[in-house]
């Protein structure tokens, strides 16, 4: 059972580390904001303390929820934290996609209309 | 014929048929717009629709029938035309048909007109069983969503008015993109009537458009439905 918890415990602080060092290298390469530095490092750390000590942040959780144990609590609120980010990303993503489309409409509609000016004007 | 007439051809990668299609269109309705929406195509789609007489509008990327046919929409509400008819470019359609189609539209009866594949029992049998299938559920769903009674949401041939084509807010890429219509006309309370038409089958055009993947075209396209319903979506 402790291996168990210990291989989890392992695999968190191995994201935590790789998220750390992603978003160090986006950040140099220009694509992350400092203020996506400070949001993502904060959310790496957060996660590197929960995976090095479960049992007291279950603990320190227990305090604040009627949720029976701490550790089912950390779980509930990891889920609910997952289901909120896939939200998030979601709606940007929606976003994103209207703009890039309303994008490559006005490219076209521009383009289509020198073309008539030109036509016009060769005649 | 005193309105001013516009075709309306989303195009994507279909350099085998949009001569004919082009040709089709000119010789039933020689001297009108007809605005060839290329959208990303990778063939010469683009150049086969220009050299072919169509007002070509190219979209740089892919974006879907949905994206395709807004811009194509937009572009000919904005050349000014009475009627806007949406045709696909894979030869399904007959050029001919479109004198029946755009009839109640010319006498005032309707705001919208939609070629149905589903009025005569004949042409109905002529679908292949997997898009009729498909078509039947998503029409009823389409049907249950938007308070419409028709009988052929997924059908390409259409016909608007300016007043529809102008109140048409298309924001759905996609395939999902013909029930979005049927939904925004009955929302407007439009007046839409089905008019039958022949469409033809080949193993190209089976294969393409949402026969690529039905299923999963299917199930998105009610998906967005449900949430544009609800007001998730826009």
């Amino acid at each position: 059972m402790e291996l168990k918890v210990l291989g989890i415990q392992l695999i968190g602080i191995a994201i935590s580390l790789l998220m750390v060092f992603e978003t160090r290298v986006l950040y140099k390469r220009g694509h992350f904001k400092r203020k996506d530095l400070l949001i993502w490092s904060s959310v790496s750390l957060g996660i590197f303390i929960v995976a090095l000590f479960p049992i007291a942040f279950a603990n320190f959780l227990n305090i604040f929820t009627n949720i029976s144990r701490g550790i089912d609590a950390l779980v509930v609120l990891g889920l609910l934290g997952a289901y909120a980010m896939v939200f998030h990303v979601y709606i940007r993503n929606q976003e994103s996609q209207r703009q890039i489309t309303d994008l490559v409409r006005k490219v076209a509609l521009k383009f289509e209309e020198t073309e008539k000016k030109k036509k016009k004007s060769k005649k | 014929m005193k309105e001013k007439l516009a075709f309306v051809i989303p195009a994507y990668n279909e350099e085998e048929t949009i001569v004919a299609t082009l040709k089709d269109v000119r010789r039933q309705f020689p001297g009108r717009d007809v605005f060839v929406v290329n959208d990303g195509s990778v063939d010469k789609t683009r150049e086969l629709a220009i050299a072919n007489g169509g007002n070509v509008l190219s979209h740089i990327i892919n974006r879907g029938l949905g994206a395709a046919l807004s811009t194509g929409i937009q572009a000919a509400v904005q050349s000014g035309a009475d009627i806007i008819i949406t045709f696909d470019a894979d030869l399904q359609h007959l050029g001919k048909d479109v004198y029946r189609l755009i009839k109640p539209i010319q006498d005032g009866k309707a705001d919208a007109t939609i070629g149905s594949r589903f009025l005569s029992k004949h042409d109905k049998e002529l679908m292949p069983s997997i898009k009729r299938i498909g078509n039947t559920m998503l029409t009823g769903v389409t049907n249950l969503l938007a308070d419409t009674t028709i009988t052929d949401s997924q059908s390409g041939l259409r016909a608007f008015n300016k007043e529809a084509a102008q109140k048409l807010m298309i924001l759905c890429d996609k395939y999902e993109v013909s029930s979005e219509i049927i939904h925004q006309l009955g929302h407007h309370n439009m007046r839409i009537i089905e008019i039958p038409i022949k469409a033809i089958y080949d193993d190209r055009s089976v294969k393409r458009g949402t026969g690529q993947m039905p299923w999963k075209n299917g199930l998105h396209i009610v998906w967005s439905m449900i949430l544009r319903t609800l007001g998730i979506k826009k």
